[in-house]
């Protein structure tokens, strides 16, 4: 009995702590049996023969296609004429790679390769289970590649897009590299850093989808399909969302509308010498999508701020309230062959009878990708002498029917309530 | 028969003018010359003017040691005749030789323009531009200063005098260029005009900033407030010529147009030049003022929809220009 109790205490010990002496058995069992069919993808430009951008990627074996981040070949998707893939396995066999698909929204990539390493990957198809043994394998810093060992944290909350968090050092290089169970099976694919020991990964599942739709004829028109059904589908699920509207100082304005977009606040109201008083509330989906070095799209971005004066000459709190609006800018980054100049609208409106507001919307076109546009839009209440309600909202890679609806929406949230 | 022999400086400009009756007239830096010359350069007795029997004036140079030269800078060996109003040189100082017989220039008569530009110059004037300009920048600061900043009154109202004094220059400047010219200087109409075109272009600005509000923000707004800027340059301008010069009136307008433009051709551009694509800043007219001020109704949400639709419709033909490019 006592010798039964002991068996089992042991075992218990054995199964709870796995030590890191296991771990590291593993890591090293996977990365030996696998490390042929890891690549280090190279972008080289054709004129000089430099590599403009290195990453990983690996070799799947059903079917047989080299998969890595779409942000790691994005120059070769772009502009094919001046750009060429190269792989580089630890055997130090080379080879040339041709897209063959990419999702910008997941950030992935599938590559048509000659080269047949003896063993290749497979996607895990079920989902792990939490805090499962995950190895991440990569290629950081052109140092050659490395296994890095960690735990599956199941999928990232308040996100818009299905990310697994992974604790676990991922490093830039490491991008598009496979993260794998302890039997060697895919689970996602590297993407992305949140620092401190902090991953994500893509899922298998959303690598499976871009699988099964393979191969695309025209990339670039492919892409807008993929931002403009995404956009929708985001802001389809902002719109048919009951708003939550929280009161700020005298208006109501939307709070945190859908899960995936989170709200802050600030104000200065503890500093007693300033002459207004202004509380500020922020709300954002912070998730970019990845198009080129210079463009990224995707953001939603909301800003609200009340500012409230004493004793001040209405002339005089209007000049101050002025300088709360003279700066917006663009909440995304864009080179100028992506995207055309801003264009605006300035308007005195009425939202609501009785209610008047100066609105500012502007515009701007994405010249490769029609249909999409990025807005920034902002208005000033202007009913009362001593303060005001400034509500902004930025939305970047919206196609006009969303845009509208949005702004719609957003306008009509923002009420005074008198 | 009398004869008048100007003294011209390096712009030919008279400095001085002498009539002799006698027939010989001796030039140079001695004191016992009939023209006792300064310039370093001509000897003490340098040339001579002789009238013949028939009335014709000769130039004598005698042998100096920087030479003697008439029209086109000939140089006088023996001697050369000069005819009347025209230029001599001894050394490189000019002289002029009229007899007395030479027609003038009609009168100049007073111009009405003239006058008033020139009552300008009562110090009641300038006081009111002075004024206003003070009033303008003391709004400024009631309207921008933070209750937190008070202290910086005294300050910032010193800027007040400084202003002033920094646009006395503009007019010194065409003071002294009159001077150089030799007619009256009229610093007082000058300054009185430099201040009221900076008055009325702080009027216009207000004005402007309440129109621009009023059409909110509108491109025809914009262009207003840049013409208004240049009229206003284009008048001062105009006024500081007629006091400054004689030139015909044609000649003023066209200079006083040409440096206005020129002073806004910055404004000019931004207005008329399409949005750089480079340009990732968003430009619109932030101005603000309260409610009573707006004259118009403003537009409900339905008009306001439309108008956006406009918007996408043209940036999206934006759009397609840029790619067919």
């Amino acid at each position: 009995m006592l010798q039964k109790t002991w068996i089992s205490v042991l075992l218990l010990i054995l199964c709870c702590c796995p030590t890191p002496g296991y771990s590291a058995a593993v890591a090293e069992k996977v990365f030996a049996d696998y490390a042929d069919a890891l690549l280090q993808i190279k972008v080289l430009e054709h004129a000089s023969g430099a590599k403009s951008a290195i990453g990983s990627g690996f070799l799947l074996a059903e079917p047989q296609l080299v998969v890595t981040n779409y942000h790691v070949v994005s120059e070769a998707v772009l502009f094919p004429q001046k750009y060429q893939l190269e792989f580089l396995a630890q055997n130090q066999q080379k080879g040339k790679l041709e897209i063959v698909a990419v999702d910008v929204v997941n950030d992935l990539a599938l590559l048509k390769t000659d080269y047949r390493p003896a063993k290749s990957f497979q996607l895990q198809q079920q989902v792990p289970a939490q805090g499962a043994e995950v190895y991440s394998l990569g290629n950081p810093h052109d140092l050659g590649l490395i296994v890095v060992p960690g735990t599956y944290n199941g999928l990232q909350k308040h996100s818009f897009y299905p990310r697994i968090h992974f604790t676990g050092a991922i490093n830039s290089g490491m991008s598009g590299g496979p993260a794998v169970n302890a039997a060697g099976e895919v689970i996602g694919v590297n993407v992305a850093s949140g620092g401190n020991g902090l991953g994500f990964l893509v899922p298998a599942a959303a690598l499976q989808q871009l699988l099964n739709k393979h191969p695309v004829t025209d990339l670039k028109q492919d892409i807008q399909q993929q931002l403009i059904s995404n956009q929708q589908q985001m802001f389809q699920q902002i719109l048919q969302a009951d708003w939550q509207l929280k009161s700020f100082g005298p208006a109501t304005v939307p709070d945190e509308i859908v899960p995936f977009i989170r709200c802050w606040g600030t104000s200065n109201v503890e500093k007693d010498k300033d002459d207004v008083k202004r509380v500020n509330a922020f709300c954002n989906q912070p998730e970019e999508i990845f198009l080129s070095s210079e463009f990224s799209t995707g953001r939603i971005e909301m800003q609200f701020e009340w500012i409230q004066a004493k004793d001040l000459h209405p002339l005089q709190f209007f000049r101050r309230y002025q300088q709360s609006i003279n700066q917006m800018n663009a909440d995304n980054s864009a080179g100028e062959d992506d995207v055309t100049a801003f264009s605006c609208q300035n308007q005195l409106v009425t939202p609501v009878q009785g209610q008047h507001a100066k609105a500012v919307f502007c515009l701007r076109a994405y010249r490769n990708y029609p249909q999409l546009f990025d807005v920034a839009y902002i208005s000033a209440s202007l009913d009362h002498q001593q303060q005001g309600v400034i509500s902004h909202f930025t939305l970047a890679g919206v196609d006009q029917k969303m845009a509208l609806q949005f702004s719609r929406k957003f306008i009509g949230a923002v009420v005074w309530q008198s | 028969m009398a004869v008048i022999v100007e003294v011209l400086n390096k712009q030919q400009k008279v400095t001085e003018r002498h009539k002799f009756a006698q027939q010989q007239v001796r030039l140079g830096r001695a004191f016992d010359n009939d023209v006792i010359l300064f310039n370093k350069h001509v000897c003490p007795y340098h040339a001579t003017l002789q009238q013949d029997q028939q009335g014709q004036w000769w130039l004598e140079d005698l042998s100096s040691v920087n030479g003697s030269f008439v029209s086109d800078r000939k140089a006088v060996t023996a001697k050369e005749p000069l005819r009347s109003g025209e230029i001599c040189w001894l050394g490189e100082q000019a002289l002029r030789l009229y007899d007395d017989a030479h027609p003038v220039a009609a009168t100049l008569p007073f111009s009405a323009v003239g006058q008033k530009l020139q009552a300008l110059g009562h110090w009641a004037f300038i006081l009111l531009f002075a004024l206003i300009l003070a009033a303008d920048q003391v709004a400024e600061i009631w309207l921008t200063l933070p209750k937190q900043l008070e202290h910086l009154w005294t300050v910032r109202l010193l800027d007040l005098p400084k202003t002033l004094l920094m646009f006395c220059i503009w007019p010194a400047i065409l003071a002294l260029w009159s001077r150089f010219n030799q007619q009256e200087s009229h610093f007082l109409p000058q300054l009185s005009l430099t201040y009221a075109a900076l008055a009325s272009s702080a009027l216009w600005g207000v004005f402007c900033y309440w129109l621009g509000f009023n059409l909110d923000g509108s491109a025809i707004a914009q262009v207003v407030e840049v013409m208004g800027y240049t009229l206003i340059l284009v008048a001062l301008f105009c006024g500081n010529l007629w006091l400054a010069t004689h030139w015909s009136a044609r000649a003023q307008v066209a200079v006083a147009m040409a440096v206005a433009f020129l002073a806004t051709s910055g404004q000019w551009a931004g207005l008329l030049t399409p949005a750089s694509p480079f340009d990732r800043s968003l430009h619109y007219d932030s101005r603000l003022l309260p409610l009573p001020f707006y004259l118009g109704k403003g537009k409900d949400l339905q008009q306001y929809e439309q108008d956006l639709q406009q918007l996408f419709e043209q940036v999206e033909q934006q759009r397609q220009e840029s790619v067919q490019d």
